[in-house]
């Protein structure tokens, strides 16, 4: 799964090339950036609770897919 | 619930035209403080889908190009107003507003590091019950065992000249070990994959799966 990307002519292009799997998607916009403490944001709390094995299907989808170099 | 939708918090310098939204909504510019926020009216929380969420990710991607510093919001962070966006981010956002200036001229790239199951005897052993101390010492001490990971030294001994700040973080889910990120200034992506492309026989028998660049988002706090 490892991303090994092209070799690219400009700083903008590296960044809208990447290209993630859902599960890295997930572990990023799910798991990580700024959180807002609030009522509001307590609508979707569940997400934590969904999400707080992610490393767990990092490490799955690892042993499934067999070892990164080989693929 | 309709309420703001808020994507990220950016450069107040930013005057791209912003497009529109998860939901189609046209995107604007608000002012909280001395930060500028990005955000988008929607009528109610998009439903968490592999597309609402690559949508999400997309637009905090435009904006990145469009910025010379961004911190991504989560995924369904949304509020009634600007102003409880305001009030929500009021106390803390001085240290927002450094975690901001630190991402400048930088994307994220992320590592997952992964370790074979090894002898005990290869590897620091656990502190044990009958090493003392209480429950606390006991953790902070794994902790710090889990810290010294042999593979993160060579990491770093091999990136430190292309990073500018990492933040880690330990699983206790094996083979996956650690995941590493690491941001790096935009001149520096190059040198930095070329890098990671030689760790491999460094690392070995561990290895290391490299994704990105993605926009910053395990950098949004300080540490």
């Amino acid at each position: 799964m490892i991303r090994r990307r092209p070799k690219a002519s400009r700083d903008e292009d590296l960044l809208a090339q990447a290209d993630a799997s859902l599960l890295e998607l997930v572990d990023h916009v799910l798991n990580r950036g700024v959180v807002v403490t609030g009522d509001v944001v307590l609508g979707i709390a569940d997400v934590d609770l969904v999400y707080v094995r992610l490393s767990a299907l990092l490490c799955a989808a690892d042993r499934v897919l067999g070892p990164p170099r080989n693929r | 619930m309709t309420g703001l939708y808020v994507y990220a918090l950016v450069d107040s310098s930013l005057d791209a035209k912003l497009g529109t939204g998860i939901a189609g909504e046209r995107l604007r510019l608000l002012t909280v403080g001395s930060a500028t926020a990005v955000a988008g009216k929607m009528a109610q929380l998009p439903s968490i889908s592999p597309h609402s969420l690559r949508a999400h990710d997309e637009i905090i991607r435009r904006v990145a190009l469009a910025s010379d510093a961004i911190l991504p919001f989560r995924f369904g962070t949304m509020l009634a107003t600007a102003k409880d966006l305001a009030e929500a981010l009021s106390p803390r956002l001085g240290i927002l507003l450094a975690a901001l200036e630190r991402t400048r001229g930088c994307d994220q790239m992320t590592l997952r590091l992964y370790a074979p199951a090894t002898p005990e005897s290869t590897r620091p052993a656990r502190p044990a019950l009958r090493d003392g101390g209480g429950r606390g010492t006991r953790w902070l001490r794994h902790r710090s065992t889990a810290y010294s990971l042999p593979e993160l030294a060579v990491l770093r001994e091999a990136l430190s000249r292309c990073v500018h700040a990492e933040a880690l973080e330990l699983h206790d889910t094996p083979p996956l070990v650690a995941s590493v990120f690491h941001l790096v200034r935009r001149s520096r992506l190059g040198d930095y994959g070329a890098e990671v492309a030689k760790l491999e026989p460094r690392l070995a028998p561990a290895s290391v799966v490299a994704t990105g660049p993605w926009p910053p988002y395990a950098f949004t706090e300080l540490e």
